[in-house]
């Protein structure tokens, strides 16, 4: 350990906010987009015009140049955008937070509007990439596809069994029960609902795949020193890291020696050696979840449990409040929302400001990962 | 980006040679001239020494299921009417360490295991082009 002197804690993010998470929320990505911005920027106290930075996915549908518009924002000196899909969230905190230190700007809206539960499954688009032409013909049509293939093998490995891995799903929907804004509010699960619900993509079922949702985010960065003066509650980008082994292929990582040594290890060895604040100090986790099996992974990898150990941790009530790591605490992306990943970043705030539903006593240090080991992935520890 | 139609893969003069095969009936892996290092999916360079002369290895065919998936609905047209679809992933017998996604045919009551031994066959699957796919040897 040893944090990046130059980086660590010299940006913070200052305001969050977040839409509605709904399975159609009846308005145009634009629309929504621009109301999350304003929203975070009215909960930071910053002026709209002084915005200068905008970072966001290359799978994003609004620009920065009309973002800046809507909001009347002067000018703007920082823009970029991550690829990979769900694996970006992070690393847009990463690159907001170099970009802020080195004074290339001064306040950063990272945001992401994302019609997914209204709007049409990528999967079933007529017109694919090219790289899905070593999936597509042969059956593997959709994400959960590519994703069982490792989790099948990852089960097989480590004699893992079925209502051993539904207490991921089980401990996310419990924590979504008093989450108002989760999309599975009201609706609990027993280990019975997750054992007979129909199977998507065996060996993994429905209750172990994220909700198609409707949903915006965005949140405000600026440098540490401005942060003290707007917030009582600043949260400091402490350390953070993107990764990706070598011989990756898109979605699957099938064609490496070891296809269960994915994304997440190589961001975790680089993240907790640019971080003074270890895994053992960690309060809060948010594991990237768009399949319940990467948690179990990410567990793994950032050095929580021992390889193959994952999912007696979690049914040893690991993950839930009370436990060792609380992960996911406002239902993560299977029982609150999937927003692309983006609203495991507001819960982690919310955690460190102290207002989260299932807040975890005196949270200080928090986790948050984005992709798991279906893309290339990123990472950030924040602290209070 | 190249962009195609789902069930047509995206063929280009770095993997023709593949699709070719599979229409004849053969399995083509990939393989340096100058190392002799086998790859697969195909690419450009030999990720070992980098040489760019590509021969093509054809394989008996026969692999192991290294892990494998049972997709259900929702699928798209094609492979809807034919749910649940095996879909394996195998590591060939006779070059160590290639491994190719394929269509499961012809499982009938049998589940499949992690280790089972099953053989290539050339077939079009759910309206595609003839592509290899597996079934239990």
């Amino acid at each position: 350990m040893g944090a990046d002197q130059t980086l660590a804690d010299k940006a913070a993010i200052v305001g969050i906010a977040q839409s509605p998470f709904v399975k159609n929320i009846g308005r145009s990505e634009a629309a929504v987009a621009v109301d999350v911005v304003l929203s975070a920027l009215k909960d930071a106290g910053i002026d709209p015009k002084e915005v200068d930075g905008w970072c966001s996915s290359d799978m994003e549908s609004n620009y920065e140049v009309d973002l800046a518009r809507e909001v009347g924002a002067e000018k703007m000196r920082f823009f970029s955008r991550i690829p990979y899909g769900g694996g970006g969230a992070c690393a847009m905190l990463g690159q907001a937070a170099l970009a802020l230190t080195h004074h290339l700007c001064d306040v950063v809206v990272v945001w992401r509007a994302r019609n997914r539960g209204s709007g049409q499954r990528p999967w079933a688009a007529t017109q694919q990439p090219a790289w899905t032409s070593w999936n597509r013909p042969y059956g593997l049509f959709r994400p959960v596809d590519e994703v069982a293939m490792v989790a099948r093998r990852y089960l097989y490995n480590y004699g893992v069994t079925r209502e051993e891995l539904a207490h991921v799903a089980l401990t996310l929907r419990n924590y979504a029960q008093n989450n108002p804004n989760a999309l599975t509010q009201g609706r609990t699960m027993s280990m019975d609902d997750y054992l007979n619900v129909r199977m998507i993509s065996e060996p993994l079922c429905l209750y172990d795949c994220s909700l198609e949702t409707d949903g915006g985010v965005a949140i405000v960065l600026t440098r540490s020193d401005r942060g003290k003066d707007l917030t009582e509650t600043p949260v400091f980008i402490h350390a953070q890291a993107q990764g990706a082994n070598g011989g990756y292929t898109q979605m699957t990582n099938f064609y490496v020696a070891d296809p269960l040594a994915g994304p997440p290890g190589l961001a975790a060895k680089e993240l907790w050696a640019r971080s003074d604040i270890g895994a053992k100090d960690i309060d809060v986790a948010q594991f990237y979840d768009v399949f319940s099996t990467l948690i179990l992974f990410q567990l793994e990898d950032y050095g929580f449990a021992p390889r193959g150990e994952a999912a007696r941790f979690v049914a040893n009530g690991t993950i839930a409040l009370g436990g060792a790591i609380p992960t996911n605490t406002a239902g993560g992306s299977l029982s609150e929302a999937y927003v692309h990943g983006f609203n495991l970043i507001t819960e982690a705030v919310r955690q460190l400001r102290g207002d989260a539903v299932n807040q975890v006593p005196n949270a200080q240090h928090a986790l948050v990962t984005s992709g798991g080991h279906c893309a290339p992935t990123s990472a950030v520890v924040l602290r209070s | 980006m190249t962009i195609h139609s789902p069930f047509t893969p995206s063929i280009d003069e770095v993997n023709a040679p593949f699709y070719e095969g599979a229409a004849n009936g053969e399995l083509c892996i990939q393989r340096c001239e100058s190392c002799g290092q086998h790859r697969h999916p195909p690419q450009q360079r030999c990720p070992n020494c980098h040489s760019d002369k590509v021969g093509w290895s054809v394989p008996k065919g026969s692999a192991k299921i290294f892990s494998f998936v049972i997709a259900h609905p929702p699928l798209p047209a094609g492979f809807a009417e034919i749910a649940p679809v095996p879909v394996a992933l195998v590591e060939l017998d006779d070059i160590a360490g290639i491994r190719l996604v394929g269509t499961l045919l012809d499982v009938g009551d049998r589940t499949p295991q992690i280790g089972d031994s099953v053989v290539v066959v050339f077939e079009s699957v759910a309206g595609g082009p003839i592509l290899p796919h597996y079934r239990f040897a």
